[in-house]
C-alpha cells in the first residue's frame, strides 16, 4: 500500500472551535490514491471535522497536502464533499442547477446539459433535472448530492455519514454507487458494517486524536469493543 | 411533507402562461408604475380590476386561490388603517391604500403564479448583479419550505411533549428557528465553496 501515490497528506494537523478546545489534536495521516479510508468514532470526535479541513473549508494549524501541494483554491476543484444533510448540498431550486453547480463554477468543458444527464444516470436517476429537491425523498436527495459532485469529476471523494438516514433498500443502492466511485474515497461514519465492507483501512478517531488503525480483514467485534471502552 | 409552490399554475396551458417571462415581468412593472403615479380615479381602478378578474380566469387561476393570497396583506392594511384614523386626511386614504395594494398583489400574484420559477429567476440573470440576485431568489425558493418544515416539526414537537402553543411558544420557535437556519446557512456556504462557488464570480 505504502508503495502507492499519495493523493492526500495531513502533516499535524490541529484544529479548535471557539466554544470547544482542540477538536483535532495533531492529526498526521496519508491517504493514497484510489484507496478507501473509513474515520470512525463516538459523535464529536472529530470526523466531519477533520474532513472539513481536508476540504479547506476550516482554517486550522499544520497542513494538508493534496497530490503533493499545499492546499489552495485550485485544488478544490480535485475534492467533491458529500454532506451529511443532502438539503445542506441541493440549494437550487431544480436538480439540474444543483448538478450543474459545479461544473458552472470549475468552468468544466463540455455541454452542460449532457454533463447533467449523465451524472444523474449515473446514480440511477435518469430524467429528474426539472424535479424539485424538495419534493424528493431523503435517498433521493442523497443521490442527486452525489450527482453534484459526479458531475465535476473529482478525484478525491470526502462523504460524510454518506448511510446515514437511509432506508435499507436506498443504503443498499447507496454503497453499491460509493463502490462504483473512482478516485480516492475518504468517509466520516458510525455505519460500522458499511466501514468494514468498503474500506480497504479503517481509523478510529477519539477525542480528536487518531486511537486505532485496521488494514484488512476487519473484525468488527473488535471495533464495538473499541468503541465501548472510549465511551467510558 | 409535500407543499405547494408559488409557480403551481405555470404548468397549466392559459393565455398568460403562454406568454414570455420578460413581456410579463416589464408589463408587471409598467403597470404598478401606473397605479403608484395615476391620479385616484374609480373608473380606471374599476376597469383595471375587470381586466385583471379576466386574465386570472383565462389563465385558470381559481379565484379562491387568488382570495388566499389577499388575505396575507391584510396585517400591513391594518396598520394603514390605523395610521389614517390619526391622519387628518381620514379614512379617504386609506382606502386609496387598500384598492391599490390589492391591485398591486393581484397582479404580482398573477405574474408569480403564472411564470415558472426558474423562468423568473432567469430574469434577473440579464441584468447588473443579476447572478446574485438571482441566486437570493433561488434560496428563497428553496429553503422557505424547508424552513416550514422544520417549523411544523418543532411545534409538533412541542405539542407532543404536552405543551400549550401560545405567544411565548411561538417567541421561542421563532429564536431556534432563527438559529437553526443561521447555522444552515454556514453549511450551505460550505457546500457551495467546495463546488467552487466564489462572490467574486459573481460581479
Amino acid at each position: 500500500m505504502e508503495h502507492r501515490k499519495v493523493k492526500i497528506e495531513v502533516i499535524n494537523l490541529s484544529f479548535s472551535y471557539e466554544e470547544k478546545k482542540d477538536v483535532l489534536k495533531d492529526i498526521n495521516l496519508r491517504v493514497f490514491e484510489n484507496e478507501r479510508l473509513s474515520l470512525i468514532g463516538e459523535n464529536g470526535s472529530g470526523k466531519t471535522t477533520l474532513l472539513l479541513c481536508i476540504c479547506g473549508l476550516l482554517k486550522f494549524k499544520g497542513k494538508v497536502i493534496i497530490d503533493g501541494e499545499d492546499f489552495k483554491e485550485s485544488l478544490r476543484r480535485k475534492i467533491g464533499f458529500l454532506f451529511e444533510n443532502p438539503d445542506d448540498s441541493l440549494f437550487m431550486p431544480r436538480v439540474y442547477d444543483d448538478v450543474a453547480f459545479g461544473p458552472k463554477n470549475f468552468k468544466i468543458q463540455g455541454k452542460l446539459d449532457e454533463i447533467v444527464k449523465s451524472s444523474l444516470n449515473k446514480v440511477g436517476l435518469k430524467d429528474f433535472e426539472n424535479r424539485v429537491p424538495h419534493h424528493l425523498s431523503f435517498g433521493e436527495k442523497k443521490k442527486v448530492s452525489l450527482a453534484s459532485l459526479l458531475s465535476y469529476d473529482p478525484e478525491i471523494f470526502l462523504l460524510d455519514e454518506p448511510t446515514l438516514g437511509l432506508s435499507p433498500l436506498a443504503r443498499k443502492e447507496f454503497i453499491k454507487l460509493v463502490k462504483n466511485l473512482r478516485g480516492t474515497v475518504v468517509i466520516a461514519t458510525h455505519d460500522i458494517d458499511f466501514a468494514i465492507e468498503i474500506s480497504d483501512r479503517i481509523i478510529f478517531l477519539n477525542k480528536g486524536k487518531i486511537k486505532r488503525e485496521y488494514k484488512e480483514n476487519f473484525n468488527k467485534d473488535e471495533i464495538i469493543k473499541l468503541f465501548e471502552e472510549n465511551i467510558t | 411533507m409535500k407543499h405547494h409552490f408559488i409557480d403551481r399554475f405555470a404548468y397549466e396551458r392559459g393565455f398568460l402562461q403562454a406568454l414570455s417571462p420578460i413581456i410579463k415581468f416589464i408589463t408587471l412593472i409598467f403597470f404598478l408604475f401606473l397605479l403608484i403615479i395615476l391620479s385616484p380615479n374609480l373608473y380606471f381602478y374599476f376597469t383595471i380590476s375587470l381586466i385583471l378578474l379576466i386574465l386570472l380566469f383565462i389563465s385558470k387561476i381559481p379565484f379562491f386561490y387568488f382570495l388566499k393570497r389577499i388575505i396575507l396583506i391584510t396585517p400591513f392594511l391594518a396598520v394603514i388603517f390605523f395610521l389614517s384614523l390619526l391622519s387628518h386626511k381620514n379614512l379617504s386614504q386609506f382606502f386609496l391604500a387598500l384598492i391599490r395594494s390589492v391591485l398591486s398583489l393581484f397582479g404580482v400574484i398573477l405574474f408569480l403564479s403564472t411564470t415558472k420559477t426558474e423562468e423568473f429567476i432567469k430574469i434577473f440573470e440579464k441584468v447588473p448583479y443579476g447572478n446574485l440576485i438571482s441566486l437570493i431568489f433561488s434560496f428563497l425558493y428553496r429553503y422557505f419550505y424547508i424552513l416550514e418544515d422544520e417549523l411544523q416539526k418543532m411545534k409538533r414537537s412541542m405539542i407532543s411533549k404536552g405543551k400549550k402553543l401560545d405567544f411565548k411558544s411561538y417567541l421561542i420557535l421563532s429564536g431556534l428557528l432563527f438559529l437553526r437556519s443561521y447555522e444552515r446557512s454556514e453549511r450551505v456556504l460550505k457546500a457551495m465553496i467546495s463546488k467552487g462557488w466564489n462572490i467574486e464570480r459573481l460581479k
